[in-house]
């Protein structure tokens, strides 16, 4: 594989990006299909180079392109690191991103900015791509920004509705904070190391486990390096303190949705961590901090899915749940876990909010209690919704349940402090999970039909363009897990995700294996497998119950017993009202200030001078009346001054 | 050795004097023409004194140059104050203040 192909992956989203973007107003419905088969492209040299990866001969290579910046310390080349995590990200960001493609084909049909949103779905590609390949941290960076800046470009996309653009600004801003973190992590790894490349990063990191150079394990400086680089991954990756723009990110059309929360933008923070583990593990402070905030944004996120009404919400709270369970992998140490959860949740929830979509598509509703009955309508979007929310909730074999049981048992057998206390905070998220998902499940496809009569005269199944990458995500929900079954099962050729990360994570296991004491125990595994699949049906149950057998009674009843957890997660722990009266309130008093400054202070100084000038002028002025006799005494004053001071001072 | 101020000068500097005030205060503008004339002759006069008293013939030279241009001065200056007389139907000094515009 050599590296032009490797070029190719995230130039041809750019060329999308650029063909829509200047061409596009002649090219109509016609550059979307070039977005559409330039991302192809990229899934095309994508899968072969990961069937290689997995199965093949393969060397990690790097692909340098040029110098960018060169300046004595600093010397910073634009060049790609292609080994087997790439790999890994590369085959699910491409694919995903190509069924995206595929669906907003006929999603955005006939919206007047068909081209504006494939050029920026195009450079949103490409973003993530420079991010996934980047060989140093400030080429990762770059890609960090761009999904960041396109994310607001297109959660904002809508820009007349009334919500769209602030959600836009929100997400922009959030991430700011998280970037900023990121940007101090960067400068002191360079200030300590004078490198950024991630190699040599990862060689220092190795050399500081065992004591040497300034990352030394568990030292003041490695510590709070890591801990800002996950500030920037909290921000990207949606965790607390910086989740709350993630679900409102759903403002922007549904396909942009699906691509941030299971292909683009949000996996970011998650890939970040796992590509720089051989330095969080020199950290355990750093490392228990990601456990704890992460288990507990599990949760938070999991509780609040559970009552919120309007579909496309549901699924980007279970977003941020979900991706609480991949950091709680990281958190522990199980990086590889993380990663395979990160790649089975792209397929399930890429199809899920596709789903959401060809739904609101359809029914032109998205209120669970306005929606419905739609099974027999759309069939196909019903049964592949269906499926993704069985992966996700973690039915058995399927695809969801293979990387999520992994995660849980990783927290159980992983030894880290509070593993315990972590453990069960996951399963009853665990159990959330299948609950909320099937409730929006329930109240979507199956029961009485709640629409109002014209709407659901209009309720028809999408096009193929639709449905097609609705299928084939489904299919990629039921059976990813098989490229990582349970470690139980052998170590061979069916630990396909674990064997395939084994280069990258080595240095981060070297760590492990001196300092944590993991457990081992097949039959306890087995129990606990059991024990999550039996949880995943009893979740299944309980939404079963609440949302179609004691409908609507039993539902109000439990809101009335349990009234205070049910206000709690119905107003979503009250964060966004916390973050709305104190951080952005403090923010808008400094803003205050600022302007009282502003026009006080520095509009005074200015307008102090122009009223000087003006009453200077006005005396000056008076001496010019045109008078000519008035210029001849003035003269002669002049002249008998200069020459008296000329004789004054001889 | 002392110099001695010759009388002529002191009479130059009155003559200038005169003429200095009068341009100041004359309203008529051929009045003030006709001091300004007064300042030149009060200058040549220096001119004079001063080339003969200091045995230097170059002041006289320059009273030449003077005196001929004052002269070209005075018909270009004449010629203006008929035209703006043509033109508005009195030359005092003080209506004349376009400059100020």
């Amino acid at each position: 594989m050599n590296g032009f192909l490797i070029v190719l992956i995230p130039a041809l989203p750019l060329a999308a990006f650029l063909i829509n973007g200047l061409f596009g107003r002649w090219l109509g419905r016609l550059g979307g299909w070039i977005a559409v088969a330039c991302m192809g492209g990229s899934a095309a040299i994508s899968i072969p180079l990961f069937i290689r990866a997995m199965w093949g001969g393969f060397t990690p290579f790097n692909v340098t392109l040029w110098r960018w910046m060169s300046n004595g310390a600093i010397d910073i080349t634009i060049g790609f690191r292609v080994d087997q995590l790439t790999c890994l990200m590369l085959l699910y960001v491409t694919c995903v991103s190509f069924m995206v493609f595929l669906y907003s084909m006929g999603y955005m049909a006939g919206d007047p900015g068909f081209n504006r949103f494939f050029s920026f779905l195009g450079l949103f590609d490409f973003s993530m791509l420079v991010l996934v390949l980047g060989d140093s941290l400030p080429v990762v960076f770059i890609g960090w920004e761009g999904v960041g800046l396109c994310s607001y470009l297109l959660i904002g996309y809508y820009m007349d509705l009334p919500g769209a653009p602030d959600a836009g600004k929100k997400a922009f801003i959030v991430n700011r904070i998280g970037d900023f973190g990121f940007l101090v992590g960067m400068m002191m790894l360079f200030a300590a190391l004078g490198t950024l490349d991630i190699q040599k990063i990862i060689l220092a990191a190795e050399q500081g486990a065992a004591g040497v150079g300034p990352l030394a394990y568990g030292g003041a400086f490695v510590t709070v390096v890591t801990l800002a680089l996950f500030l920037g991954c909290t921000g990207k990756s949606a965790q607390i303190p910086l989740f709350t723009w993630l679900p409102d990110a759903m403002a922007g059309p549904t396909p942009v949705s699906a691509l941030i929360h299971a292909a683009t933008m949000v996996t970011a923070g998650v890939y970040l961590v796992v590509r720089m583990s051989g330095l969080f593990v020199l950290a355990p402070a750093t490392m228990t901090v990601i456990a704890g905030v992460a288990a507990a944004t599990a949760f938070v996120a999991g509780s609040i899915a559970l009552t919120q009404q309007d579909i496309k919400k549901v699924l980007a709270y279970s977003t941020v749940s979900q991706l609480g369970f991949m950091f709680l992998a990281c958190g522990v140490g199980a990086f590889g876990a993380g990663i395979f959860h990160v790649f089975t949740h792209s397929f399930f929830k890429a199809c899920l909010f596709l789903g959401a979509g060809s739904v609101i598509h359809a029914a032109h509703a998205q209120d669970l209690d306005h929606l419905g009955g739609l099974r027999k309508y759309m069939p196909v979007t019903a049964w592949t919704f269906c499926i993704a929310c069985a992966s996700i909730a973690g039915l058995p074999l399927l695809a969801g349940f293979v990387s999520k049981d992994e995660i849980l048992w990783s927290v159980f057998a992983s030894g880290a402090p509070g593993s315990m206390l972590l453990w069960i905070i996951a399963v009853i998220t665990a159990l959330m999970t299948a609950v909320y998902s099937f409730r929006a499940y329930f109240m979507t496809f199956e029961g009485t039909g709640r629409l109002s009569h014209d709407k659901q005269h209009h309720a028809h199944e999408s096009p193929w363009t639709m449905t097609v990458p609705l299928v084939l995500l489904a299919f990629g929900a039921i059976v990813a897990g098989a490229l990582n079954l349970p470690g139980v099962f052998g170590e061979g050729t069916w630990r396909g995700v674990n064997n395939l990360l084994e280069p990258v994570l080595e240095p981060a296991r070297k760590v492990a294996e001196a300092h944590a004491h993991e457990m081992h125990s097949p039959s306890l595994e087995l129990a606990l497998m059991a024990l999550s699949g039996v949880i995943a049906i009893a979740g299944v149950a309980l939404a079963y119950r609440y949302t179609l057998a004691k409908w609507p009674e039993g539902a109000r009843r439990l809101a009335k017993r349990f009234r205070l957890l049910y206000k709690i997660s119905l107003y979503r722990w009250w964060w966004d009202d916390f973050y709305m009266k104190y951080v952005a309130g403090g923010t808008w008093g400094l803003a205050k200030l600022a302007t009282w400054f502003d026009r006080w202070v520095i509009d005074g100084i200015m307008h102090g001078i122009a009223g000087a000038a003006s009453l200077g002028s006005r005396f000056i002025r008076a001496l010019q009346n045109g008078q000519a006799q008035a210029y001849v005494l003035i003269f002669l004053l002049g002249a008998n001054i200069v020459i008296g001071l000329i004789i004054w001072f001889k | 050795m002392e110099y001695m101020i010759p009388g002529n000068l002191v009479v130059a500097v009155m003559i200038f004097a005169i003429g200095a005030i009068g341009i100041m205060w004359r309203r008529d503008a051929i009045t003030i023409f006709m001091c300004i004339e007064l300042m030149f002759n009060a200058a040549n006069l220096g001119f004079i004194t001063l080339a003969q008293s200091l045995g230097k013939p170059e002041g006289v030279a320059v009273f030449l140059f003077v005196i001929t241009i004052a002269a070209a001065e005075a018909a270009v200056g004449l010629a203006l104050f008929i035209k703006i007389f043509d033109d508005r139907e009195n030359i005092e000094a003080e209506k004349l203040d376009l400059l100020k515009r």
